[in-house]
């Protein structure tokens, strides 16, 4: 074996959200990484304590304005969990749709964000000067999305009509006709650009495989886990919302802001590969075919972005029939409605939701109508270690490959970072 | 006919017509509260102050042309004073648009809106019109004290005010938006707790808490 040593600093990674600091150190013995979180701590968990129960997912969604949504349904249902009251069906699946709304662009963002690492064009402004037309029509896709969620939800960062058992904007059965055709037409543009696309894709690196082969997401084995009351782990073990600390263990370190979590004493992924392989059987026609064209290797993170691309093909057709169905059931509109409840309730409850970039968990105790304690595990604070392990792993195989170029190594484990898009503001909540 | 010329756009008129019928014959815009259209021309608000070739300031509502003349209407100097002039006017206008039958409809919140002048809440933009007030469904919302300026994006979202622009500043105003709360059964320490999410580092939300605490003594006094 060749001797090496290797100590790397990545302070800014282009397409991170947040300030971040990794350390690669090693040699040929072992490599270690240490991912680190930065940004300032936000305490959001101290910020709700004691406040109004209606006032926490306003709060709790502004842990990130990328992904508000997921942190507002999340914390909703969470707080509906403890309360014992349920939603209304329509108020439920307007809330889903919503919420696929915002899987669906990110993901598009996503696959926007990480196109030089796999086109090998230098960055994204030179990618829109190569390929304006493919360019453009992604930006079109998204503000397409985007367009469609005003509909359903009114305004897309921190939106105000989702509330705890309402759904504040009246909602017509016109525009949810339309919303249904256009996120029909959504899909079948995704799966047009599936096949420019994936003729300029190159892999990364090919045949590399995740370190830890452990998968976690919502159980969603009969139809798509937007919410869901079990954690599905790829051991098979399936865990009820209520009991998830027992399995995941959060801990801390001393080089990051951010919690890190464990499943049985070892790190594992959540995101839209682990969502994939779990819907497999699910997945419809055309988001089929789309697998077919781009040919993911489920154990490879570099191909999360694939994943996550099938994943809107897949997305924009469940949430335009769901569309369908409720602007069949309703005879004109869904009007707001609003609830009153108990003002001095005690309870428990744990909201799991999916979000663009995993598996998210809201936990709250309810004492006397108020937040009493509160707990977030976001999705980077669950893939931090598997990052950790996988930039090892990585570093390793390329430095026994012989590969010593500095500057490629940091490009790669950049791409890496960058496949799991992870989001340094919500991991340090 | 008399030829006048306003911000260098030429036009003929007959003799006799005011410089704010000119100015609508050719296309310019001169904001103008207090003028009815062939009922009343006051000349009192002194929003449609322009300026003539000598330099001096003439109400377009009421001065009429009688010969070719030449005048500015709409420059910083003259928008600065319809500023001045429009924040004279609210600060004698009973702020009450939670309750007001023109709201929707309301010239004062548009040139609030134009002319970029705080002072009216929330409620002078929001879409719902009085009966259908979110706090009347017993949803606390914070427009009532919250500056407008946003075009009620929340509301329009199908939400409520959260008071992210920060607080009214006028105490009169305060009072009877407190008292409102009172009126329809909100607990003001929730209101206070609600607003201190995004005024809590705002030196005016003492102010504001002072208001409420008044207005709550003297409501229940009155108990």
């Amino acid at each position: 074996m060749r001797s090496f040593s290797i100590k790397l600093g990545l302070k800014e990674v282009p397409g991170v959200a947040g300030r971040l600091d990794v350390n690669i150190e090693g040699d040929e013995v072992s490599v270690k990484v240490n991912f680190g979180a930065l940004q300032d701590p936000r305490f959001f968990e101290k910020i709700v304590r004691d406040r109004d129960l209606t006032e926490v997912p306003y709060v709790m969604s502004r842990i990130c304005g990328v992904c508000s949504v997921v942190h507002l349904t999340c914390s909703i249902l969470a707080i509906e969990r403890a309360l014992g009251i349920e939603p209304v069906k329509n108020v439920l699946t307007l809330r889903k749709i919503a919420k696929g709304l915002e899987i669906v662009q990110n993901n598009i963002i996503h696959v926007l964000m990480t196109v030089p690492d796999f086109t090998g064009v230098e960055n994204v402004i030179e990618f829109s000067k190569q390929y304006p037309s493919l360019f453009s029509r992604m930006i079109e896709l998204n503000s397409n999305v985007l367009d469609v969620y005003k509909r359903i939800g009114g305004r897309f960062v921190h939106t105000p009509s989702i509330g705890m058992v309402f759904h504040g904007k009246p909602v017509y059965k016109q525009e949810l006709e339309s919303v249904s055709r256009r996120l029909l037409d959504v899909s079948n543009e995704l799966c047009d650009l599936s096949y420019d696309l994936s003729e300029l894709w190159r892999p990364v690196l090919p045949s590399f495989e995740d370190a830890v082969p452990t998968y976690c997401a919502l159980d969603g084995r009969e139809e798509y886990a937007f919410f869901s009351r079990k954690l599905y782990f790829s051991d098979g073990v399936c865990v009820p919302a209520e009991r998830y600390n027992e399995v995941i263990k959060e801990l801390k370190t001393d080089y990051s802001n951010a919690h890190y979590t464990l499943y049985k004493d070892k790190p594992f992924y959540t995101g839209a590969r682990a969502r994939i392989q779990l819907h497999y059987d699910l997945l419809t026609e055309n988001a089929k075919n789309v697998e077919k064209i781009l040919a993911p290797e489920y154990s490879n993170p570099f191909d999360n972005v694939k994943a996550q691309y099938i994943e809107a093909v897949y997305l924009s057709e469940v949430l335009s029939s769901m569309a369908k169905e409720l602007a069949d059931s309703i005879k004109h509109s869904i009007k707001p409605f609003y609830l009153k409840r108990d003002e001095n309730h005690d309870g428990e409850g744990v909201g799991l939701a999916t979000a663009p970039r995993g598996t998210l968990i809201h936990h709250y105790k309810i004492k006397n109508g108020g937040m009493y304690e509160a707990n977030v595990i976001t999705p980077t604070v669950i893939n931090a270690r598997h990052i950790e392990i996988n930039s090892e792993k990585l570093i390793k195989t390329l430095m026994d490959a012989g590969e010593d170029d500095e500057k490629h190594l940091r490009k790669v484990t950049e791409a890496l970072l960058r496949s799991y898009d992870p989001c340094l503001p919500c991991a340090v909540h | 006919m008399v030829k006048v010329k306003l911000d260098n756009i030429e036009i003929e008129v007959e003799p006799g017509t005011t410089i704010l019928e000119a100015a609508k014959k050719a296309g310019i815009e001169i904001p103008h509260l207090c003028t009815l259209e062939g009922l009343y021309n006051g000349a009192s608000c002194r929003l449609c102050l322009v300026k003539n070739s000598n330099g001096k300031l003439v109400p377009a509502c009421a001065y009429y042309i009688t010969r070719d003349e030449e005048f500015v209407a709409n420059s910083p100097e003259l928008v600065e004073m319809r500023r001045i002039n429009f924040e004279l006017l609210l600060s004698f206008h009973r702020i009450e648009c939670w309750t007001c039958d023109r709201k929707g409809s309301c010239l004062m919140a548009e040139f609030s809106d134009k002319l970029g002048i705080e002072g009216l809440p929330v409620c002078s933009q929001c879409p719902l019109p009085p009966e259908e007030c979110l706090l009347k469904k017993g949803i606390l919302c914070l427009g009532m004290i919250t500056n407008a300026g946003c075009n009620a994006e929340c509301i329009v979202s199908g939400g409520q005010c959260w008071g992210c622009r920060g607080p009214i500043t006028r105490r009169d105003v305060l009072e009877r938006a407190f008292k409102r709360y009172l009126e329809l059964g909100f607990d003001i320490d929730k209101v206070l707790s609600r607003a201190e999410i995004f005024w809590n580092s705002v030196s005016a939300f003492k102010d504001v808490k002072n208001v409420a605490r008044k207005v709550r003594v003297i409501e229940n006094e009155k108990l």
